[in-house]
């Protein structure tokens, strides 16, 4: 299992690609990061909430509140500058993997 | 009977653990209704309601490594608190302007031998003021908390209720006094007012902290 400690840096930008995918609420969220990784990033649950929070701080992700058997259910959703921060953190993640790629490709 | 709920004894710890983190009202209510599903989840998947909580609550993690994982409140600490006194300065403010607005009614009626009765209105105006105020405090948590360990957060905040009420009333009944005798009608018992506001205002804000904890029954067959 890897721990959000771990991720720090990853797991923000993770989050809003899981989010970007249809809006969710946080257990939801949760069980896709962990579906997508296939058990891999299968962290403490609860330490996903404060960067939840975080995204939210920062105008990346919205939440409103639904009504779900009798219990208030946050659901989150991207905003604008939640997209196009994801697209340019995408960017970034794709040419920081393809040079540690071309290094390991040339290390063998 | 009721029996001891592990997801309700969790979410006291955890409260307690985030009380000066940011969002902390926020994490505690996103951490019950996250546990209360995946309770429900293992439930659905014939685990026993108290097994299933024990489950959810070492998936969710323990209370401290939460706190680690989110901001301290810094400078938004001081914000929180200026925002849950705000509606009560409001409210104190119009009450204000109503006692005076009766001041001026009875003393013109009546004369100035009513302080007894006038005093009567502005401590109940005093009360349903800081009842009123606590009861929407309470709604919409203002994710300050500052509950006292070993108290239970009801305990605190209605405490903290009837003393803010008493204070308030006790400078709503002093000003206004002072106010009836004064002829000169100066601007020091307007002062006075505003200074048992604020005072009231900051007492109430900072000492109720968290919403009640109220225990649950446990699902039958635990």
């Amino acid at each position: 299992m890897t721990s959000s400690r771990d991720l720090k840096g990853q797991l923000d930008v993770m989050l809003l690609a899981v989010i970007a995918s249809g809006e969710r609420y946080g257990y939801a969220i949760i069980r896709s990061l962990q579906q997508r990784s296939n058990g891999r990033f299968a962290m403490k649950e609860g330490t996903v909430y404060p960067a939840l929070h975080r995204l939210e701080d920062a105008g990346l992700v919205m939440s409103r509140l639904e009504p779900v058997d009798g219990r208030q259910r946050r659901v989150y959703e991207l905003t604008g500058p939640g997209r196009a921060s994801l697209v340019e953190q995408r960017a970034a993640w794709d040419d920081y993997a393809a040079s540690v790629t071309a290094v390991l490709g040339l290390s063998t | 009977m009721t029996t001891p709920d592990p997801i309700d004894d969790y979410l006291g710890d955890l409260r307690h653990r985030v009380r000066l983190r940011r969002n902390a009202a926020r994490l505690v209510e996103d951490a019950e209704e996250h546990l209360r599903s995946v309770q429900q989840t293992h439930i659905d998947a014939g685990l026993d309601p108290t097994s299933s909580a024990v489950e959810a609550i070492a998936r969710f993690g323990e209370p401290r490594d939460i706190a680690a994982a989110s901001p301290r409140a810094g400078g938004r600490l001081g914000l929180q608190i200026a925002r849950a006194g705000m509606p009560f300065l409001a409210v104190g403010f119009v009450g204000v302007g109503v006692a005076g607005l009766m001041a001026t009614v009875i003393a013109s009626v009546a004369g100035a031998d009513r302080i007894a009765a006038l005093a009567a209105i502005q401590l109940a105006l005093g009360f349903v003021g800081v009842s009123l105020i606590e009861a929407r405090r309470r709604r919409i948590a203002s994710g300050v908390d500052l509950s006292t360990p070993g108290i239970t957060p009801t305990v605190v905040a209605t405490t903290a209720a009837i003393l803010s009420a008493a204070l308030s009333a006790a400078w709503f009944v002093g000003a206004t006094v002072l106010l009836l005798h004064d002829q000169h009608h100066d601007s020091t018992n307007a002062w006075l007012m505003a200074l048992g506001l604020a005072a009231a205002s900051i007492w109430i804000a900072i000492a109720p902290g968290a919403r009640p904890s109220v225990r649950r029954e446990a699902p039958a067959g635990g």
